[in-house]
């Protein structure tokens, strides 16, 4: 029967027994996948790290009640969507401190300070931020469900029934969602598409 | 232009590469409708910008970390008794809730002794009612006409009269002669 399972549910599998290492290949096969989904659904990578790090250990937490059957993307998925949204909700009821506001001590500079990675980067790479800041901030103001659904449809091994599973939505409405939040996305990024492609990013 | 299998091949292009023969279906839907061209193009051009996506940063200890994570919430919530793993709880109910039901049972169990302390009175009231009818049919109650007088000859039986002391002196004198 363990010969019939997907590798995945076989390590799965193996984690409910207790298994350490099988653990650890898992968080290695998904920790990209899941902390992109996280990075491009929230929009800040410290909170995206911290949040996949939830995930995981949510996974390990809840091992007895992973399904054979099910898919462990389709599972993890639900998780890390779980936990999304429980940190959109959290945001909503306590907004975050501007950027912008001044340092308690130090009235002429801000509360923190990044490197503008612009001001040393090469031409290329700057039209390559720009562009993904652009994609970054279109996805940002759509609905959380069709963002949610759009950034599904990146993980290769879900299909539209796994999205509709890890959404708790119907199929049909699942593809509502995503062909809608895909036409708001080409509005908002109506002149990026000419080219279509992450080279040469012209207005 | 079949409206239908055109929006199917968008669905799949938008997931993975068509194959040979979605390519050729493709392009008789572009042939018959070519105004399907501009949202084929546009399509596909968001499905390159979203699929050219950087990845996200991410530690080079990410895993370390994840398992250190592991090993604290281990540590802070120790594995549940065998018990509780055959019944699929990973740890014992919350608190609260564990008080909740106790609460119930407690209220179960004080209703439970009060139905049981009424029961108990009710016999005792049937055995009393028992006793009464049992006492009334071997010694039936006087009739009422000799209760009319029962006050004064109580009283009288409670009198108590002062002595005559007149009486008392007559008498003495006598003996005395």
């Amino acid at each position: 029967m363990a010969a019939d399972l997907d590798p995945d549910a076989r390590l799965m599998l193996s984690v409910r027994r207790g298994d350490r290492r099988a653990f650890e290949e898992l968080v290695n096969r998904y920790k990209q996948p899941v902390i992109n989904f996280l990075y491009r659904t929230l929009g800040d990578p410290v909170e995206a790290e911290d949040l996949s790090q939830n995930v995981f250990l949510q996974v390990f937490k809840s091992a007895d009640r992973y399904k054979v059957s099910a898919k462990f993307t389709t599972w993890l998925f639900t998780i890390a969507r779980n936990l999304c949204l429980n940190e959109i909700r959290r945001r909503s009821r306590h907004p975050a401190e501007s950027l912008d506001a001044p340092h308690p001590e130090h009235d002429d500079q801000p509360l923190r300070q990044f490197e503008d990675a612009r001001n040393s980067s090469p031409p290329d790479a700057l039209l390559h931020g720009e562009l993904e800041e652009k994609i970054q901030q279109a996805l940002g103001e759509l609905p959380d469900n069709q963002r949610l659904a759009i950034l599904l449809c990146r993980q290769d091994e879900l299909s539209y029934d796994d999205i509709a599973r890890v959404l708790g939505c119907s199929l049909p409405a699942t593809k509502s969602l995503i062909h809608r939040g895909r036409e708001t996305l080409k509005q908002k990024l109506k002149p990026y598409l000419r080219t279509g492609s992450w080279k040469g990013s012209d207005k | 232009m079949n409206n239908a299998e055109f929006n199917l091949l968008l669905e799949t292009a938008a997931r993975r590469g068509l194959t040979a023969g979605e390519k050729d279906r493709l392009q008789a839907c572009l042939a018959s409708d070519p105004a399907a061209k501009t949202i084929w193009d546009e399509e596909e051009a968001l499905t390159s910008l979203l699929g050219g996506l950087p990845d996200a940063p991410i530690a080079s200890n990410f895993t370390a970390q994840v398992l250190h994570a592991v090993e604290r919430d281990e540590q802070n919530h120790p594995a549940a008794p065998a018990i509780f793993r055959w019944l699929r709880l990973r740890r014992p109910a919350h608190p609260f809730l564990a008080a909740c039901v106790t609460l119930v049972f407690l209220a179960l169990g004080h209703w439970q002794y009060r139905i049981a302390q009424r029961e108990k009175m009710a016999a005792a009231l049937a055995n009393v009612a028992r006793s009464v009818e049992t006492v009334s049919q071997i010694a039936p109650l006087p009739a009422m006409e000799m209760w009319k007088d029962y006050e004064p000859i109580s009283r009288l039986a409670q009198t108590r009269p002062e002595a005559d002391q007149e009486l008392i002196e007559v008498l003495h004198e006598l003996a005395l002669k």
